[in-house]
Formats: C-alpha cells, structure tokens, sequence
C-alpha cells in the first residue's frame, strides 16, 4: 500500500473525523472507497463514437439508420422484429424433432 | 410479435397522454437493436388511467407472467396499486411505466421529450439524452450495450 498525505479543510477534517467515530469507520476508508467509486463508476471520457467501435457496435449500420425517416426506421425494426421471430420459430421447431 | 403501428394508433386515438420510451423510443433515434414490447410513460390522472384501462380491455390485456386463469379487471382503481405494469394483448406486449429511472414521472418525463411524426401520428418520443439518463439511472448490466449505443447516436446527431 502506498502512502498518501492528504490535507483536508479544517472543518470538513473535524466533520469527517466526527462521522467515521459515528459509523465506525476509518478515514482512509472512507477516502479509499471514494477514489474507488471515482475510477470504476466514473470512466475516463473517451470519444463514444470509439467506445462504440471498441464495444463491436456496427456504426456503418447507425449512419444507414440516420439516414432514414424515424417511420422509416421503425418500418426496417418491424421487418428486422419478423425475421428474429421467425428464426425463434424455426429454432423451436428444430428443437422439438 | 408486437405491432407497434397500431398499437400507437389505438393510443393516440384513444386520446390517452403518453411518451415513448425504451427500445422503440431508441429505435426512433437510430439504434439499429431490436425490441420487441412497447415502453410507455403513462399520464397517472385519473382521466387519463379511465381511458388507458378502457383501451386495456379493449385489447384483452393480460399481466404478463401472472397465472391466465387470475381473475383481473384492470381499470383505474388497479393503477393505484402500482406504477410499472407489462401487460401481454391482442397486438403485442405494452408496458406501462408510471416512474422512469433516472427522470421521475409524467410531468418530468414529458420535459425530456421530443414530437416525432411516426406512421403519420405525432408520438411524444423520450429524447437521447433522456433515453441515456435513463439507463444509466438503471444500473441494469444488459444496458451497457444499449448505453454505448446511445452514446454513439447522440455523438453522431450533432
């Protein structure tokens, strides 16, 4: 474990130092576990156009999307909606031979 | 197989306050991920509930996963024992959601909302940004994929 020297405002110290006798708990814990929300819940910015790439999402098929009327789009999701049911049909019907 | 062409055609004809939301709202905006039940934020007025039951039995509205033969009369005094509804009718899967995530109710729903004309029907439809705020109120892991998704649409739009 590293060393960290942090210097707080005296009042949020007193404040702090007060809450953790309350619940019982360190101020290193309470710091570590504050870093840790910070790194995992709060993920550096990136482009999201890469984090979409990275991800494995088609951008191709989003600009084709865009491209359309929002009817138009809902249109293609019906046809798209049709073709997974059918597939779930065929994949029962394979299922029960 | 749901058919979201008529079923927001019995919606706006039925005159009844709502905002699409969820996948459908995503599909409206681009997201090439399909769905298959319709998400609506409902108006929870007592007018509004007489009109969104009144369609309900119309469409012989069963609760989704609930036992078939459950004897249940859903009319407006039922939407008090809830907020979120999925319900199983003639032309597909609806649910109803009284509480967004990440956003509240009607009244702060319809603030995140954009009018779309869709099939020639004007359709409050739950904004991107709305959309985003939502999923990640959910904290629900299925969402990361549809979460980038979004993120990407929104970067694309603007």
């Amino acid at each position: 474990m590293k060393g960290l020297f942090v210097r707080l405002p005296a009042a949020l110290d007193h404040t702090l130092t007060a809450r953790c006798r309350q619940d019982g708990r360190t101020k290193v814990g309470v710091i570590t576990e504050l870093v840790e929300e910070y790194l995992v819940h709060q993920p550096p910015a990136e482009d999201p156009l890469d984090a979409a790439q990275a991800y494995g999402i088609d951008l191709s098929l989003l600009t084709s999307n865009l491209r359309k009327s929002p009817t138009e789009r809902l249109r293609d999701h019906a046809a798209g909606q049709a073709f997974v049911t059918k597939l779930r049909k065929a994949g029962k019907k394979r299922d029960q031979l | 197989m749901t058919n979201f062409e008529a079923m927001l055609k019995r919606l706006t004809d039925g005159e009844i306050q709502f905002v699409l939301i969820g996948g459908l709202a995503a599909v409206v905006h681009g997201s090439a991920y399909v769905t298959n039940d319709l998400d609506l934020c409902y108006e929870r007025s007592v007018p509004n509930l007489k009109k969104l039951a009144a369609l309900l039995k119309t469409l012989k509205a069963t609760l989704r996963n609930a036992p078939t033969d459950l004897p249940f009369q859903f009319d407006e005094r039922a939407f008090a024992l809830g907020m979120n509804f999925t319900f199983d009718t003639t032309l597909g899967a609806m649910d109803l959601i009284g509480e967004v995530a990440g956003l509240g109710t009607y009244p702060q729903v319809i603030k995140h909302a954009e009018p779309f004309d869709l099939y020639g029907l004007h359709i409050n439809t739950l904004s991107v940004a709305g959309l985003i705020k939502a999923k990640e109120a959910s904290h629900r892991p299925k969402d990361i994929a549809h979460l980038t998704e979004l993120r990407a649409l929104q970067s694309m739009k603007r």
